[in-house]
């Protein structure tokens, strides 16, 4: 089976904590919107404050993938 | 763009015009289809072309007094192409197309056909192959009585399709009256009937004074228009049948006119002659080969566009069309339409004058109004011309409120090269009374983006300050500006620093040695004759020697910049960027500040005409390389604040570190430093970020404008060094638990 390209970069987090709350970062269902459609993703983030992780790899690849989908629609 | 525009912009595209053969041809055969099929060796795909196009097509093929032979171009230096022969080599060697059968029942209605020959015998199969039974009656006796004259013909080949076309059919030796005749649904005569037809025919449809009747005029020395005709009363029977109108689209079939034009590049050639009667394989391919193909595509070589995407202009404004009108699935022409550089070149080499970029300009607009233009397309740009038009406007009039002349160099000149503006300033006011100067922008963005309301609100600005200043003569330094205000001042009062530097002196005297240059004309230059002489006569005075680009004046083409393209399609901007600096033969000299910048990028050496102006006698100066996006940002700034307050401003970049292969990757997403200086400021005053675990390494984000920008980065001495920085347009609306 091929790995997830998405779920590959997110365990990248594991090298991160937030740090100001100086916690490890946990995976959460967040919403991300665009020209008015939401999804939900599985995005790691502070369990604190909030504060969420999206490595390049996702935004120069899922999420631009997600983008011009949407962009072209 | 509504349908009726779109067709109007459609059929200005002669593309699909026929070729002159097929044009020439009273049966309209491809033949220009039927020479490509040949040369490229697909015979049976040759063969049904012929099939589909010529009625009793062998034995047509073997008299076919060929038409289109006088209209073949190859006629002109050597031999037209042997269509005939070409045809019947596809005849005789390709496999015959598969025929479905037909499981469908004859029809009822009652039909004659009176007469004899070629049209009697193409309206026959036309009858039969469209399902009728008519009753034959053959005056004379025989129906190919005429053709048996022709010794072309071979025998065989008659006598086998006189058996095809009557099996089963009630034939009779005998001249109807008109009285008999009326008892059928519809009758067609043709040659070979002694009957006195009622009335005049219409030339046409071949309608006489009674109705259902269709009688042909007398025969005619060409087979293939006795073949069309048999074919047209059978159109008009059918039609009469239906109840449909007889006339209806049929006048414009009729007019056969192509407005191509005969290729210029043809090699004299004489036709091939069969060795053994007909064609063996390498013959018919030689032949066909020699085809000119026929066309249009005039535009193509002249534009990358329109090579890119593939077809003709008509295919281009059609694929517009379809996706502003899509209703449900993906517009995928959205980036085509916004590929465009609208720079006129088309409609410059167009036979007809067709302007693909008002296409794609309508487009857009509508793409804007329905909301479908797509935010990404065009976000660097607007947020350029934002910058542009609050950050970095000023005005300096030493008048107070009066000057006789307004220098406006347009926003792309400084952020180049200050020193373009600052000293081009201080040549004019050293020769001119009173001058004032504007930096700024003066909407093209916006009008290129399709946004003519944020456009128009720009403009009608621009104009309110400048009726403020009492209406003052402009010099104007960029092209695209100059273009635009001309459309709105009036006459004359819009003039290029080109002109005025012309008329006024060299800034420097003496000359400047380079090796030659080619001067290159900005697209946005391509009607204003008078500043494309000015820039040459001010670089001859400088004593340097030129040499055109091949594609200049009024045929002179975009650097990629027009239309926005840089920033809707990069990659396609840059190729043409790449193709126009091969294409010239030394170092290039352009008049537009975005020609220098896009050409300096592809590392060929480019000079904008101020920096050759400028600089003292003796040598010139080493060509810029192209100073990146974000500098350009940063050079607007610095030439505000050295002009406004005396004071030179801190670069962004001064607080950065990166290595250069990112800072070119960052250049090619348009993240520009002082954006990530923002992030990290944010930041680093209390914001959040995360950390890497057991360093100093930070991540943190801002939301600017529609952008979430992503810097990582960490402290390097009093400066910050950039590991990385990217963006995405989602935006993350909440955490729910």
């Amino acid at each position: 089976m091929r790995p997830d390209p998405v779920a590959e970069a997110f365990a990248r987090s594991e090298e991160w904590i937030c740090d100001e709350c100086g916690v490890e970062l946990e995976t959460a269902e967040v919403t991300l919107t665009y020209l008015g459609a939401s999804f939900p993703a599985k995005i790691p983030r502070c369990p604190r404050c909030g504060m969420v992780f999206i490595p390049s790899s996702v935004a120069l690849g899922k999420m631009l993938q997600v983008e011009q989908g949407l962009e072209d629609k | 763009m509504d349908n009726r525009r779109m067709r109007e912009l459609e059929e200005m595209c002669i593309q699909e015009d026929p070729p002159f053969c097929q044009a020439a041809c009273p049966l309209g055969m491809d033949g220009r289809g039927l020479c490509s099929d040949l040369a490229a060796g697909t015979v049976d795909k040759a063969r049904a072309k012929v099939e589909e196009g010529l009625p009793l097509p062998l034995l047509l093929c073997c008299i076919c007094d060929e038409p289109c032979k006088k209209a073949c171009p190859k006629g002109r230096s050597g031999d037209p192409i042997s269509m005939a022969l070409l045809e019947r080599y596809s005849l005789e060697n390709g496999k015959a197309p598969r025929k479905r059968p037909s499981f469908l029942s004859p029809r009822t209605d009652r039909i004659a056909l009176v007469g004899s020959g070629l049209a009697a015998m193409a309206a026959l199969e036309s009858l039969r192959a469209k399902r009728y039974l008519p009753q034959v009656y053959i005056p004379d006796g025989d129906l190919a009585a005429r053709l048996r004259e022709d010794d072309r013909l071979p025998r065989d080949l008659l006598d086998e399709t006189l058996e095809r076309l009557l099996e089963g059919l009630n034939v009779a030796a005998e001249s109807p009256s008109l009285e008999k005749l009326s008892e059928f649904d519809g009758v067609v005569i043709a040659d070979g009937s002694p009957l006195r037809y009622p009335g005049p025919t219409d030339d046409i449809t071949f309608a006489t004074e009674v109705t259902g009747l269709f009688s042909l005029p007398l025969p005619s020395d060409s087979p293939s228009t006795e073949a069309r005709r048999g074919l047209e009363a059978v159109l008009s029977l059918e039609r009469h049948l239906q109840g449909a109108s007889l006339e209806s689209e049929r006048t414009k079939k009729a007019d056969r006119n192509t407005r191509l034009r005969a290729p210029e590049d043809d090699t004299p050639s004489e036709a091939i002659v069969p060795s053994g009667g007909t064609y063996s394989s390498e013959e018919a391919t030689a032949e066909a080969a020699r085809c000119l193909t026929c066309q249009c595509l005039i535009c193509h070589p002249w534009c990358l566009y329109l090579q890119e995407y593939g077809g003709s202009p008509r295919k281009y404004i059609r694929t517009y069309h379809n996706n502003l009108i899509i209703n449900k699935g993906n517009r995928t022409a959205n980036r085509m339409i916004d590929s465009c550089t609208l720079c006129g070149l088309c409609a410059e080499v167009c036979p007809t004058g067709l302007d693909v970029g008002q296409a794609s300009l309508e487009s857009r607009r509508k793409m804007v109004d329905t909301g479908h233009m797509p935010p990404s397309h065009h976000d660097y740009p607007l947020r350029d011309m934002a910058s542009a038009l609050e950050e970095t406007d000023f005005l300096l009039d030493p008048t107070g409120g009066s000057p006789e002349w307004l220098f406006f160099p347009g926003c792309q000149l400084g952020a180049s090269e200050p020193r373009w503006v600052t000293e081009s300033y201080r040549y004019l006011t050293d020769r001119l009374e009173s001058v004032a100067l504007w930096v700024s922008c003066c909407g093209a963005p916006a009008r290129w983006g399709g946004r003519e309301a944020l456009y128009m609100d720009v403009m009608d600005l621009w104009i309110d300050r400048w009726e403020e200043l009492g209406r003052p003569k402009v010099v104007t330094a960029c092209s695209t500006c100059h273009g635009l205000l001309k459309e709105r001042l009036p006459e004359g009062t819009a003039v290029t620093l080109w002109e005025t530097m012309d008329k006024l002196g060299l800034p420097e005297e003496g000359a400047i040695s380079a090796e030659t240059v080619t001067v290159s004309d900005p697209c946005t230059a391509r009607d204003d004759r008078t500043a494309r002489e000015a820039v040459r006569n001010l670089l001859r005075r400088r004593g340097l020697a030129l040499e055109e680009h091949p594609r200049s004046g009024r045929t002179t083409e975009c650097c990629g910049f027009g239309g926005l393209v840089f920033s809707a399609n990069p990659d396609l901007a840059k190729r043409s960027a790449a193709r126009r600096v091969q294409e010239a033969g030394h170092p290039m000299v352009v008049s537009c500040a975005m020609c220098r910048e896009l050409y300096a990028r592809t590392g060929h050496p480019t000079w904008h005409i101020l920096e050759l102006l400028l600089s003292p006698e003796g040598k010139a100066p080493s060509p810029r390389p192209f100073p990146g996006w974000s500098a350009r940002r940063e050079n607007r700034k610095k030439l505000k604040a050295e002009m406004t307050s005396g004071t030179t401003p801190k670069k962004p970049s001064e607080s950065l570190v990166m290595d250069e292969e990112l800072r070119q990757n960052l250049d090619d997403r348009w993240i520009i430093e002082e954006e990530i200086l923002k992030v990290i400021e944010e930041a680093q005053s209390g914001g959040s970020r995360l950390r890497r675990k057991d360093s100093d390494v930070y991540l943190a984000y801002s939301v600017l404008g529609e952008r979430t920008l992503w810097v990582e980065y960490s402290p390097e001495g009093d400066r910050w060094r950039i590991h990385d920085s990217y963006s995405h347009r989602m935006t993350i609306q909440e955490v729910t638990r």
